[in-house]
């Protein structure tokens, strides 16, 4: 593991070559969450990009305000996001995230964690 | 009515509701949370949030637009006492909310939050009781009349000379309501103008720019071709629409982005300038400086780096 960080609303590690970011159970995310959240992965990246594993099931609810935030913002030192969940409210908002916030970088919604990562892989 | 059939689940019997006040133009409206999994609650969730982004949209589109002379507000507005309990309301109140004014007065206001408000209120009592010229804003959710939930950024302040509390709230009205009230020729010729712009069009144009920010801005020409307008309708449109030119906006979004590096990483400055599409530093320095004030050495830098 190349490195490891937690906050309020999440963690974050560094292995081979893939950050892996979870959100932390019952998040929901508005304006601020979204801007401690950037801050601190981009903090934590030291200025290298990285292909991105995003586990979110985590997530309970997300306005539009942290949506269009992350959507921007949160795809810096991206080079390209796994968004990864299974619960049924956390898969709708990554949906509507992809769909209608439109991240910058190229970001996929996986049930799978395998599929995720091969899908990462490529962008290493 | 299906909304208040007790043989269909309540949760869905909220969906029934939400959808016809959608229908009715009202996009303030929310369906409450529950603690569920399933797929009721990933509808619910799913439906919230395109309310919530049709809001901004038709706010977006010139309903509320500081250029224009008149404003397209709503003001809701709340009188307590030093119980807290309501004693006037404005009749926007009653619209917003769906009650009655005698269902309200003399109840006691925390009646009408969401439980998501409670604790939230709870706090602003107490320092509404300490302090004579108390005054905050604050987000609170209040419940309407078909237990749909309505969140709202509101004023909360004690009125000096007595204990009374004002709590109030703005919003955009919807079309109908804003011709009652503000003057024809305003409205008629942003009308016009917005009539012979594709919002479609701008909207995509605006949607490129965005997701290509790590490439240089298309020249208007470029971008007059890629769309398949005018230079004269793409500039324009996209002015009318997001209130300002589609230079200044990359712009803009190029230095947010900088300004995101500089505070967070230890990259120096003619680096990030660099990395976020600017020819040379002292360009970069100027604009930076015309958007926030200060020049980029004024950063705080977390990292302490240069």
């Amino acid at each position: 593991m190349e490195g490891y960080f937690e906050n309020e609303y999440a963690r974050f590690s560094i292995i081979k070559g893939i950050l892996f970011f979870e959100y932390k159970a019952g998040l929901s995310i508005n304006l601020e969450v979204a801007r401690q959240v950037v801050a601190d992965r981009i903090h934590f990246q030291k200025e290298k990009a990285y292909p991105i594993f995003c586990d979110s099931n985590g997530l309970v609810a997300m306005d539009k305000a942290g949506r269009d935030y992350l959507a921007q913002y949160g795809s810096m030192l991206a080079k390209a996001v796994a968004l990864y969940s299974n619960d049924n409210v956390a898969r709708v908002l990554s949906y509507f995230y992809l769909m209608v916030s439109k991240p910058e970088v190229p970001t996929k919604r996986f049930t799978d964690k395998d599929a995720a990562l091969q899908f990462l892989e490529k962008y290493k | 009515m299906i909304m208040d059939q007790e043989s269909i689940p309540i949760r869905v019997r909220y969906l029934y509701r939400m959808l016809l006040e959608m229908a009715n133009g009202n996009l303030a409206y929310r369906i409450p949370r529950s603690e569920e999994d399933d797929d009721i609650e990933a509808f619910t969730v799913f439906l919230n949030m395109v309310a919530e982004e049709m809001k901004e949209s038709l706010h977006h589109a010139g309903y509320v637009n500081p250029h224009f002379t008149y404003r397209y507000i709503s003001q809701s507005t709340f009188i307590l006492d030093g119980n807290f309990t309501i004693r006037n309301i404005n009749n926007e109140v009653t619209d917003l909310l769906g009650y009655t004014p005698e269902e309200l007065f003399g109840t006691d206001f925390a009646n009408i939050l969401a439980e998501e408000s409670l604790s939230v209120w709870d706090t602003l009592k107490g320092l509404l009781i300490q302090n004579q010229s108390f005054s905050t804003k604050v987000s609170l959710q209040f419940i309407a009349i078909q237990q749909l939930v309505v969140p709202a950024f509101c004023s909360v302040s004690r009125l000096l000379l007595s204990d009374k509390i004002v709590v109030s709230y703005f919003t955009a009205v919807n079309q109908e309501k804003l011709e009652e009230t503000t003057s024809r020729s305003a409205s008629e010729t942003f009308e016009k103008e917005i009539r012979y712009i594709d919002i479609h069009l701008i909207q995509s144009v605006y949607d490129y720019i965005l997701a290509n920010m790590n490439r240089p801005l298309p020249t208007i020409p470029e971008l007059s071709r890629m769309f398949n307008t005018n230079e004269y309708k793409l500039k324009s449109g996209f002015k009318l629409l997001f209130k300002t030119s589609i230079h200044r906006f990359y712009t803009d979004e190029r230095l947010k982005r900088a300004h995101l590096l500089i505070e967070h990483t230890a990259t120096p400055l003619k680096n990030i300038a660099a990395n976020v599409g600017f020819s040379t530093y002292p360009n970069f320095s100027r604009a930076f400086k015309i958007k926030y004030g200060y020049p980029p050495e004024r950063v705080n830098r977390q990292h302490g780096g240069k």
